[in-house]
C-alpha cells in the first residue's frame, strides 16, 4: 500500500478506503491485513488507526467498525493527534442503509474537549450534505 | 411462555495487537514493517493460515498483476489461485467516496479461484475470505 499513500490526497483516499474496508470485515467474512512502511513516518498513523487490529504502539486511537453500523473509538484524542482524528473523521461516512451514524465511546479512555467539537463539528456536517 | 434470543456472532479483534497469529474470519489488522524479509514472513504466515481454513485468498498492492505474483513468488509463495487487486483499483479516484458509498473492488484477475487445497504450496493472500 504504501506506494498510493505518498500524498495527502492519496492518504486521504486510502484511509477512505481502509474504513469501507473496516466495515465490510465488520459485517462479512473476510480477514484482511495491510501492510504499510515505516518510511512513510507520520503518514502511516492516518491509515493505521482504520484499522481494528493494530500493532501495539502504534496510533494513540483507533477508528473501527461495528456490526451494528455503529462507529468505534478507541484509545486516547488529545491535542497531540487532534490534526490525525480530524482527518479520519473525514473519511467517516453513514452506511448505505442507515439514516443515522452513532459512535460507540465505551472504549476511549480519554478524550479532551477539543476531539468533542471535532466531532460535533463532523456532526453538522453530515446535516448539510 | 417467554422465549429468550440469543444472537451469535463472531468476535472480532479490536485493539492493540502483538501478533497477527489468531486472528478471525472477519479481522482486519494493519501491519508496519521496515524490511522486505519481515514483510513476506508475515504475509506468508497470514496466507497460510488462510489456506489451513480453506479460505479464498486475494493479493492486493501497487503494480500490476504480473508484479504482484513475482512479489509473492519471491517470498516462496505460489500465485496459483490467487485474486488480484492492482494499483487502478486503490487510486485516490477509486477510493475516493461520498455519502452512502459502498466498497467495491475490480478484479483485475479475470480468473476466480476455486477454494484453495490443502496440496498447494503455502501463501497467496492479503485477504482470506469465505466468498469474495
Amino acid at each position: 500500500m504504501t506506494d498510493i499513500v505518498r500524498t495527502p490526497e492519496q492518504q486521504d483516499a486510502v484511509a477512505c478506503y481502509e474504513f469501507l474496508l473496516e466495515r465490510y470485515t465488520s459485517r462479512r467474512p473476510l480477514s484482511a491485513m495491510c501492510t504499510y512502511r515505516f518510511e512513510l513516518g507520520d503518514a502511516v498513523t492516518q491509515c493505521v488507526c482504520m484499522h481494528a487490529a493494530v500493532p501495539v504502539g502504534l496510533t494513540p486511537f483507533q477508528v473501527f467498525a461495528r456490526d451494528d453500523g455503529a462507529v468505534g473509538l478507541l484509545g486516547e484524542i488529545d491535542l497531540s493527534c487532534q490534526v490525525a482524528f480530524e482527518r479520519a473523521l473525514e473519511q467517516v461516512q453513514p452506511a448505505p442503509d442507515d439514516s443515522s451514524l452513532i459512535f460507540d465511546m465505551s472504549a476511549i479512555r480519554f478524550i479532551d474537549h477539543r476531539a468533542l467539537l471535532a466531532l460535533d463539528a463532523y456532526a453538522q456536517s453530515l446535516r448539510c450534505r | 411462555m417467554r422465549q429468550t434470543l440469543v444472537r451469535l456472532g463472531i468476535v472480532r479483534v479490536i485493539g492493540p495487537v502483538e501478533s497477527h497469529r489468531g486472528l478471525g474470519l472477519q479481522d482486519h489488522f494493519c501491519w508496519v514493517h521496515g524490511d522486505p524479509v519481515d514483510y513476506r514472513a508475515r504475509l506468508t504466515d497470514f496466507l497460510t493460515q488462510g489456506l489451513e481454513r480453506g479460505l479464498r485468498l486475494g493479493y492486493a498492492g501497487s503494480g500490476r498483476v504480473g508484479a504482484l505474483r513475482e512479489r509473492l513468488s519471491r517470498g516462496s509463495m505460489t500465485s496459483m489461485g490467487c485474486w488480484f487487486v492492482t494499483r487502478s483499483a486503490l487510486s485516490p479516484s477509486a477510493a475516493s467516496a461520498g455519502p452512502g458509498s459502498r466498497l467495491t473492488l475490480r478484479r483485475s484477475s479475470d480468473r476466480m479461484p476455486p477454494r484453495p487445497m490443502r496440496r498447494w504450496p503455502t501463501g497467496t493472500v492479503a485477504f482470506a475470505s469465505a466468498r469474495m
